[in-house]
């Protein structure tokens, strides 16, 4: 079983303001962001926000996204995103208090492998769009390419049902049924909608699909990545 | 005001909803189970909640409610047994309990000690969801004024405690702590994932040692061992003073700190991101600060079991409101709360922001009904106080092997891992130094469980504050010097200050006496030695990474400072000198038949037992053997004796779905369970 989640940017309203669909006058604003660390899952919108040409310092060794989420709320960081699942429980609150204003998604893909607008969330634009947008943010090239290995492998394949490798085939064709019956149930759309949002559920053959293109990152890509974390974190991977 | 105006009826409709007889059955159902899951220490309602999981997709939310509240409240409450009656700090709920709470076992003491504590647990639970029925309404606005200034301050002020704890020696308490907190930094830093003082050849090391192993290690396995080496009961000449009535009594005559241990448990437990850890501390202080004679700490003073225990009950009903009302899971079990919480309602009830405008009548369920489990538990624990208090006239070496048995079960399940049984020893080694020569355990502790929220708190606030300054300087200072923060300096510097000056009455190990010099300056050199190594690792980090380093840098430098300062009085003064306290020299210790060494060494056996045959088969050898040489058994007794030692590990096991340390044997030739794993 693979299935996915998006993520969404967002921004205080101040900050926001400045947000014109492009990052153009948010340059010159300084940001902090509460992140887990820049080998995590933070990876995905560190890279994105420097590719906009954002001022972004981010505090790390937060325990998880929950906190970064508060540490937002409190007013010490300004911008900060949410997975899917906990922009829909936490963070819409704020926005619909005009205490956040939403940036961007990480968008989603569709058949062919573009980035499209996210299902979940059709009003707001992709990081594809504003970077479009936005002077000096290109959507193609090396950085482009391994923020898209990285987006892939983050978001739209992220959440893996794995069994043992030695597990007999029956026990795997059990689960197998069970996942189907779960989707097959008729409020599974209504249900999964308001918990994770509204993304396809991959079972059997096609979840192994979704992982190898999720665990396929070109060696061009891991080099950019690995050189950039190092001259701006310092962090060395082996 | 709105929000008051349908406070009331949403208070009805929850006890509408909870008062029903399905409902309450549940709820007795969930306490019974959480009490037989409870009394393990190191097992709390983690596993007892994921048991329960399976059960509850498509259950009438209530009715799941209750049986998962039950089984979640009534974990404070259970491993309290642990804490008065064998020493064990049965969670980080418990710690405090253990410093009067065991000594007053050993008193005979122990039916009053328990139901001392279990009535301020009971009275700490529904203070404390009284307080909340009022604050849960405007708690969101209050959260969000502690950011991460306040909690660094809230943090400090529970290392704070360290100067109450620290002992006749305030050098040794704060050395002791230093160590602690040098020892919590060990593994993969927070911030930059810089290692301390471990390498990825040990993996085990890189997460850091466990608070239950480090807890079982320098308070329960010092505490055995000396009662083994003496070879009598718990409860000296094996006789039980005062019921459980005397308690009670005890608990209703300190009925006002009673209540403001509760109230310092909700609010600190309130406050996301700090968990539990400081606030039964917090609690001991301020019992031993408001009282006049403080001689009795530390030696079986019931003000200094009613304080924590009222605290971490509250703490609980606290905790809820960070889980309720954010999302974000205070603890392990309130993470599977949260997610049980998503399948019961279909979709229905969600967790965050929205749980006050759309649910405040299952807010209001949740808070009672966890204040309703207290009282349940706490009857049905107060009813068997008496008779479990008896386990304290058995001669201890017919407790200790099955002490041994269970501490290196709890420490397996920390990490599911064989190095977890060495790292308990290592670390009972450590404390049973820490012991003899009067070095504050406590302090120790105090310093492990912050380690982490202290070293987090500071590199975030300061990056935070830095951030703050380069926009303006009244920005910075707005920032960091906020009313609350300034409020809790205040309370620290002045508890500090009392807690130093009292600190000389609080013998945390008793009467020590002295001795000559040469044991405790061993001692104190191996531990400088320790700090000075960590100091060096520390400061092989690369700069880029100051957040790892700083922390460990300052802390080790203070620590090894610390100990220079009495290595250079152990130096000056004459022997016998209060400074060369040692246990070896006079007293139960020295005066006990049996060796240290010898002592250490039946438990060693059954680590190294199962290095090579896995525990269960260990197990065997090493409760027939210790049955029959050290106790003394005969062959009838032995057998029957171990057979209920090896089936009752069994049925837990079993029950809980867990697995036991395999050894070498099992890695060459598969074996069913329970002899072998998987």
């Amino acid at each position: 079983m693979a299935s996915g989640t998006g993520g969404v940017a967002y921004l205080n309203p101040e900050d926001g303001a400045n947000f014109d669909g492009s990052a153009n006058a948010l340059k010159d604003t300084n940001f902090i962001f509460g992140s887990q660390g820049a080998t995590r899952l933070d990876i995905v919108p560190l890279l994105a926000w420097k590719m906009l040409g954002m001022n972004v310092e981010p505090v790390f060794g937060i325990k998880g996204r929950g906190d970064g989420r508060l540490m937002f709320e409190r007013g010490e960081a300004n911008i900060d995103y949410q997975t899917s699942s906990s922009y829909i429980g936490g963070s819409m609150a704020m926005v619909n208090d005009g205490k956040a204003v939403p940036m961007m998604t990480w968008g989603a893909l569709d058949a062919d492998g573009n980035i499209v607008r996210d299902p979940t969330f059709p009003d707001i634009a992709t990081f594809k769009e504003v970077c479009e947008a936005t002077d000096g943010c290109e959507t193609s090239g090396e950085t482009w390419d391994a923020w898209k290995a990285f987006f892939i492998s983050g978001f739209p394949v992220q959440k893996l049902a794995f069994l043992p490798g030695d597990t007999p085939q029956d026990v795997v064709d059990t689960y197998t049924a069970a996942f189907n019956e779960v989707i097959a149930r008729a409020d599974f759309a209504e249900i999964s909608a308001k918990r994770v949002g509204e993304y396809p559920v991959f079972v059997g053959p096609d979840a192994q699909k979704a992982l190898e293109t999720a665990i396929s990152v070109s060696d061009d890509a891991k080099a950019y990545i690995v050189n950039w974390l190092a001259e701006d974190y310092g962090v060395t991977l082996k | 005001m709105e929000i008051f105006a349908n406070a009331l009826p949403a208070l009805g409709e929850a006890w509408g909803l909870i008062l029903q007889p399905m409902v309450l059955g549940y709820l007795v159902l969930g306490v019974v189970m959480g009490l037989a899951v409870g009394v393990f220490p190191g097992l709390g309602g983690i596993a007892g909640l994921s048991l329960l999981l399976p059960f509850m997709f498509g259950m009438d939310p209530i009715l799941g409610l209750a049986l998962m509240i039950g089984m979640v409240a009534v974990v404070p409450t259970s491993d309290t047994f642990a804490s008065v009656l064998m020493g064990i700090p049965g969670s980080s709920a418990s710690q405090a309990t253990v410093l009067d709470g065991f000594p007053m076992a050993k008193n005979g003491q122990a039916a009053r000690a328990l139901s001392a504590a279990f009535a301020s647990s009971l009275f700490g639970g529904l203070v404390g969801a009284a307080f909340l029925t009022v604050f849960i309404l405007v708690a969101r606005p209050i959260v969000l004024e502690f950011g991460l200034p306040e909690m660094l301050m809230v943090t400090i002020l529970g290392l704070s405690m360290v100067a109450v704890l620290a002992g006749r020696f305030a050098l040794k308490g704060l050395a002791a702590a230093g160590l602690g907190l040098m020892i919590g930094t060990i593994g993969e830093a927070d911030a930059g994932g810089s290692l301390r003082m471990a390498s990825y050849d040990i993996p085990y090391l890189t997460d850091g040692l466990k608070l239950v192993i480090v807890g079982l290690g320098i308070f329960a396995i010092p505490e055995i061992v000396s009662l083994l080496r003496q070879d009598r009961s718990i409860a000296k000449g094996a006789e039980l003073g005062g019921g459980w009535l005397d308690g009670v009594r005890d608990w209703f005559a300190n009925i006002w700190l009673s209540v403001r241990c509760s109230i310092i448990g909700v609010v600190v437990g309130i406050i996301p991101g700090l968990g539990g850890s400081v606030v039964d501390w917090i609690a001991y202080g301020h019992s031993v600060q408001t009282t006049k004679d403080k001689s009795n700490f530390g030696k079986g003073e019931v003000r200094g079991v009613i304080g924590p225990e009222s605290s971490n009950n509250a703490k609980e009903g606290g905790g809820l409101v960070p889980t309720l009302l954010f999302g974000i899971p205070g603890s392990g079990s309130m993470a599977i709360f949260i997610g049980v919480v998503a399948l019961l309602g279909s979709g229905e009830i969600e967790v965050g922001p929205a749980m006050l405008k759309d649910n405040l009548d299952i807010t209001y369920s949740i808070v009672w009904l966890l204040a309703l489990a207290n009282v349940v538990g706490t009857i049905l624990c107060i009813a068997l106080s008496g008779g479990i208090a008896r386990m304290t006239t058995i001669r201890f070496t017919y407790l200790a092997p099955f002490l041994f048995m269970l501490i290196s079960f709890a420490a397996f399940q920390s990490g599911q891992n064989f190095e977890d049984l060495l790292a308990l020893f290592v670390i009972g080694l450590i404390g049973i130094f820490l012991r003899r020569f009067d070095w504050s355990r406590p302090a120790f502790l105090i310093g492990f469980v912050l380690s982490n929220p202290v070293e987090q708190f500071t590199n975030q606030a300061f990056q935070i504050a830095s951030f703050r300054f380069r926009k303006s300087f009244e920005e910075g200072i707005d920032y960091i010097f906020s009313p609350i923060v300034i409020i809790l300096i205040i309370i620290t510097v002045v508890s500090v200050v009392l807690g130093l000056r009292q600190a000389k009455n609080i013998m945390a190990e008793g009467d020590v006496q002295s001795g000559t010099k040469r044991a405790p300056m061993v001692f104190l050199l191996i531990i400088a030695g320790y700090l000075l190594v960590a100091l060096i690792n520390a400061n092989m980090i690369p700069d880029y990474n100051m957040t790892d380093k700083i922390i460990p840098m300052v802390i080790g430098s203070f620590a090894l400072g610390c100990c220079l300062i009495l290595l250079v009085q152990m130096i000056r003064r004459p022997e016998r000198d209060a400074i060369f306290a040692d246990k070896e020299v006079a007293g139960e210790d020295a005066d006990a038949p049996y060796g240290l060494w010898s002592t250490l060494a039946w438990f060693g056996s059954l680590i190294v037992g199962t290095f090579f045959v896995g525990f269960i088969i260990a197990l065997l050898g090493f409760l027939i053997t210790f049955l029959r040489v050290r106790a003394g058994a005969g062959w009838g007794k032995t057998l029957i004796l171990t057979a209920c030692g090896i089936a009752f590990m069994c049925l837990m096991a079993g029950v809980l779905n867990r697995d036991f340390p395999p050894g070498l044997l099992q890695h060459y030739v598969p074996l069913p369970w329970p002899l072998g794993g998987e």
